[in-house]
């Protein structure tokens, strides 16, 4: 088994873009941001800290955006070198290049268990305080930690690698 | 900015350079002094005092008048407008920026791969619809883009051959086919349309015995194919107009009717009925014309005289 932080290292653009989704989402919802650290060698390898969020919808966002966001770069960083790699078989370094960009990208797509938890926490109090829609946090809670104990099998790198080249076969 | 007393040593601190352990107010002189005596003390009961006038980010003193808080702490207003509003570091900035443009550039640079992917995806169509020129035409055009993909030059060359030899022309077909035959991907009957190029050439090329070899060659690969079955018909044929031999004639006839069941099985009647008019005119008149003589003479097909 590779430890974390060696694939946190490898996948590092992946962290740098995860965490900077979570400060997008942050700044679009005018949500202070205290302390944001991008990437570093330890586990958590990136955070954001935050101000203390009222507003379920937008802790939702700020939680699940990176998803969003990861995904999406993961399929247009992809996308120019899935015809030449995978249609034609042509091995040139810009391509794999990209496609280790890209899959790198997906790979940190899910949330992680620390989101799961702030998710969490929110839709508590959203739900304590009458949001009863906050409920639809519980089952991505799950999704989350389930997603989490996948990624022990390899299921972050398989999403990467599922929406980054399986999907514009799918297209194609 | 406020003062606070410290309840041991009865000086006064600014209200930031105290600490609150169990409601006491310390300096921080008396607080590690009491930490040190008295151990076990709840981590919760120690808490740093925070002066509500001075900004607990960047220490700008707000005077008598007490400033808003942010997650708990004094802030002023330029440091909420700064968490707020905080800045993306100048590197990921770039970063992006950077990202951007390899995406933009490869999208461009990586295009003729595009290209060729759509001309491959629209000459699958023209093959599909029987247009062997523009599936051609296409492939060539793929090929010329991704020059690195041998199979493609291949492909292009097949589909030219083809049509060569669609238009009757045996001699050219032959030589662009052997030319595609070792970059050739598999799944193109190469060899089953070299072999109808080569009976092509022979009956061109008025050699009617190898014309009957290949012919009879091919329809033992092909026994179901009612032309690969029709053509040993007409090297018969051309065998019994050279010779006059009426052995040649019956084998022609014998042949010719077991193509026309396997026509009539497979329901291609109408595209076998003027291969047979040919070969029957063969038989008729003894006089061996080609394809395109035998259609400006018989615009309308030729019949049997009774």
């Amino acid at each position: 088994m590779i430890p974390g932080f060696v694939v946190a290292i490898i996948t590092f653009p992946g962290v740098i873009v995860h965490e900077a989704a979570h400060m997008l989402f942050c700044k679009l919802r005018g949500v202070a941001v205290l302390d944001v650290c991008f990437f570093r060698i330890v586990n958590p390898s990136g955070y954001v800290l935050h101000e203390e969020i009222e507003n379920f919808g937008t802790a939702f966002l700020i939680s699940v955006g990176p998803f969003v966001i990861n995904s999406l770069l993961c399929i247009l960083i992809c996308s120019p070198a899935f015809v030449p790699v995978r249609v034609f078989g042509v091995k040139n370094p810009l391509s794999y290049f990209l496609l280790w960009l890209g899959i790198s990208i997906g790979m940190h797509a899910f949330p992680s268990t620390g989101d799961a938890k702030a998710l969490l926490y929110n839709a508590k109090k959203a739900i304590a305080s009458g949001n009863i829609f906050a409920v639809v946090a519980y089952p991505i809670v799950l999704l989350i930690y389930a997603a989490n104990i996948a990624s022990i099998f390899w299921a972050d790198y398989l999403y990467g690698l599922a929406i980054g080249l399986g999907l514009p076969a799918l297209l194609l | 900015m406020r003062n606070a007393k410290c309840n041991d040593c009865g000086q006064t601190f600014s209200t930031n350079e105290t600490i609150k352990i169990s409601e006491s107010i310390l300096c921080r002189t008396c607080a590690e002094k009491l930490l040190q005596t008295r151990k076990g003390v709840p981590k919760e009961q120690i808490q740093r005092q925070f002066d509500p006038t001075v900004c607990a980010n960047c220490g700008k003193d707000n005077g008598n008048l007490e400033l808003m808080k942010l997650a708990g702490l004094p802030a002023c207003e330029q440091c909420i407008t700064f968490f707020r509003n905080r800045p993306y570091p100048m590197w990921i900035k770039a970063a992006m920026v950077g990202l951007a443009a390899i995406v933009v550039f490869s999208f461009i640079w990586n295009w003729r791969f595009v290209q060729a992917y759509i001309n491959i995806r629209t000459s699958e169509t023209a093959v599909r619809a029987g247009n062997l020129e523009t599936a051609a035409k296409l492939f060539r055009s793929a090929a010329t883009k991704v020059p690195e993909v041998k199979d493609l030059s291949a492909i292009a060359l097949f589909y030219e051959g083809a049509q060569m030899l669609r238009e009757d022309k045996p001699d050219e077909a032959l030589k662009l086919l052997n030319s595609s035959k070792a970059e050739l991907p598999q799944g193109f009957p190469v060899d089953e349309i070299i072999s109808l190029a080569e009976i092509g050439v022979a009956f061109d090329n008025k050699d009617y015995d190898k014309f009957l070899t290949l012919a009879l060659q091919a329809s033992e690969k092909r026994s179901n194919n009612p032309t690969a079955v029709a053509q040993v018909a007409s090297a018969y044929a051309c065998k019994y107009a050279v010779t006059g031999d009426d052995q040649f004639k019956q084998q022609s006839l014998d042949f010719l009717k077991k193509a026309r069941t396997l026509s009539e099985q497979q329901g291609g009647l109408n595209e076998f009925a003027e291969y047979e008019g040919r070969i029957l005119h063969r038989i008729e008149t003894r006089d061996i014309i080609s394809h395109d003589e035998f259609k400006k003479r018989f615009p309308n097909g030729w019949k049997q005289q009774q």
